[in-house]
């Protein structure tokens, strides 16, 4: 099917690198400030961007339960996500950076998880749907049929296995990226951690929006066809990652 | 006093080709833009003589923004109103900090340290807009081709606001002041959801066929005016609560009055009963 190697092969390695360049800890510390900083913010910020990529996003169609996804919009999701990484990274904020970045990545992929159970409960028991896609004939992870569960006219509806799984790694990258956007402005920058976590917020939202146009409003999840764009998306956060690590640089040097 | 100017929007159709509309303006946006900045800067700045001043100035970058906003989502981004506001605040919050913190080394004396912040934050926040609007524009490649322009717009306005509500929660629009009972204390994150909500939700609600910009604008207002209460609730600010209230009532009478003008009908359903 190849559409399994495409989305585990970009998130599988993408969280191994970060966590070796987690792993290096303090090393960051003892390189150029201007570098480390450049290099963390802008990793985290292709992190964030191709994490946003994997979360089922369904819009207001989803929420009518005629689309596959989470019944709202990006921005939200990355908000409710996103941000409880970025405050389990801020709660182990005097960890070593692996911690950092996993806790991060942990909290958000647990709230997308909770987003999305509980989104499949109101969408089984509630609405009376099927968890189905219309976009594959098979479910790639399962195998499963899902032509015969796609109620007609509608694009399917609820959260499939898939769907599932791919929204889980969004949450790790994106929770990853604010863990590691975060330990650069705190412990590269020294920034207080109050001015970090609210300044990582704003290159979090920054960030997730531009993923969120990239996609058009709504995805499925990595076997989505609208994930063939991702790297249009990548650019943009290579841009932007860069243009606010220069900014974050100068804050925290008349901050000094 | 009304005056209609007539603005070539353009639309994306179903099949991707850029339509132009001609939609309709009551304020001219120029108008908007330059109240906009000349009070949210000169107003901001003044946050020393009471914190009041500064809270109740940040009408009028939130009106500015607010009508970028109404500019940029009558095209359809494909996400909802919501994600642009919070876009313009994602980038606003890093602009709006990197203007406070400039303050902390200037040497002029307190009201043109605070204009130079605040001054340099805009800018700064129009480089983050218009760069993001670049972005979404050529390596994404939105069908928008006011984006650019209008994220620039959004994102300046909304570090505007930002700064004026952080000036008039810390009292003075100085670094020190502002990190310690802004930022540390984390009315931030308050203050930003404020600005986000008040950029977005004037066009998000008032949205649809018979959307007029007088209608969403006076919403613009009215947010504005709920934020600056809630800051002086936040700062126990007698003054900008009282100031704050009584906008807001001026500002939702009349945009009561536009809901009933606009609406095709307005008629009794029949609940609640009419008491007799």
């Amino acid at each position: 099917m190849g559409l399994n190697a495409r989305g585990f092969g970009i998130s599988i390695p993408l969280l191994i690198a970060a966590t070796i360049v987690a792993i290096l800890g303090t090393w960051w510390l003892s390189i150029d400030k201007i570098i480390a900083n450049l290099i963390l913010v802008t990793f985290g910020s292709v992190l964030i961007t191709i994490g946003v990529h994997y979360v089922p996003v369904g819009g207001a169609p989803a929420a009518m339960a005629t689309a596959t996804g989470v019944g709202t919009g990006t921005t939200q999701l990355a908000a409710g996500s996103g941000l409880t990484g970025l405050i389990t990274a801020a709660a182990m904020s005097d960890k070593p950076f692996v911690v950092i970045l996993w806790n991060g990545a942990i909290g958000a992929a647990l709230m997308i998880a909770i987003t999305m159970l509980v989104g499949n409960f109101i969408y089984i028991y509630g609405v009376g749907v099927p968890p189905c896609s219309a976009k594959v004939d098979k479910d790639p992870i399962t195998g499963w049929d899902q032509d015969p569960y796609v109620t007609p006219g509608t694009e399917g509806h609820g959260i499939p296995t898939v769907s599932f799984v791919s929204g889980i790694f969004g949450g790790l990258l994106g929770g990853a990226g604010g863990g590691m956007v975060y330990f650069s402005l705190y412990k590269v920058l020294k920034m207080s951690p109050a001015l970090a976590g609210i300044t990582a917020m704003g290159i979090f939202y920054a960030n997730s929006v531009l993923a969120s146009y990239n996609i058009g409003g709504t995805i499925e999840g990595y076997h989505d066809p609208k994930f063939k764009r991702v790297h249009r998306a990548i650019i943009s956060s290579i841009v932007f990652g860069i243009v606010a690590a220069i900014f974050t640089y100068a804050i925290s040097y008349w901050v000094m | 006093m009304r005056i209609t100017s007539l603005l070539l929007l353009s639309t994306v159709g179903p099949s991707g080709e850029e339509e132009e509309v001609e939609v309709h303006e009551a304020i001219s946006s120029n108008l908007l833009r330059a109240v906009g900045v000349i009070l949210g800067i000169f107003g901001g700045a003044a946050a020393y003589i009471h914190p009041a001043i500064a809270g109740m100035v940040a009408i009028a970058p939130i009106l500015w923004g607010a009508n970028a906003v109404r500019e940029v989502a009558n095209y359809g981004l494909g996400t909802g109103v919501p994600s642009i506001g919070y876009m313009g605040l994602g980038g606003g919050v890093v602009a709006a900090i990197l203007g406070a913190a400039l303050t902390g080394v200037l040497a002029f004396g307190s009201y043109v340290n605070a204009v130079i912040g605040l001054a340099v934050g805009t800018v700064v926040g129009a480089f983050i807009g218009g760069l993001l609007g670049f972005l979404d524009r050529k390596v994404i490649k939105m069908k928008i081709p006011v984006m650019t322009r209008c994220s620039l717009e959004i994102v300046a306005a909304g570090t505007l606001a930002l700064m004026c509500l952080m000036g008039a929660v810390a009292g003075d629009f100085s670094w020190p002041v502002i990190h310690a009972k802004v930022i540390k204390t984390g009315i931030i994150a308050l203050l930003w959801v404020l600005c986000a909500m008040s950029l977005l939700h004037p066009f998000n609600a008032c949205l649809g066929p018979s959307e007029t910009q007088e209608r969403t604008l006076a919403l613009a207002a009215e947010c504005g005016s709920i934020t600056a209460t809630i800051t002086g609730v936040v700062t126990l600010d007698p003054v900008l609560i009282i100031a704050g209230v009584i906008a807001w009532v001026i500002t939702f009478s009349k945009f009561w009055k536009l809901t009933k003008r606009d609406a095709a009908e307005v008629t009794w359903t029949g609940i609640p009963p009419k008491g007799q």
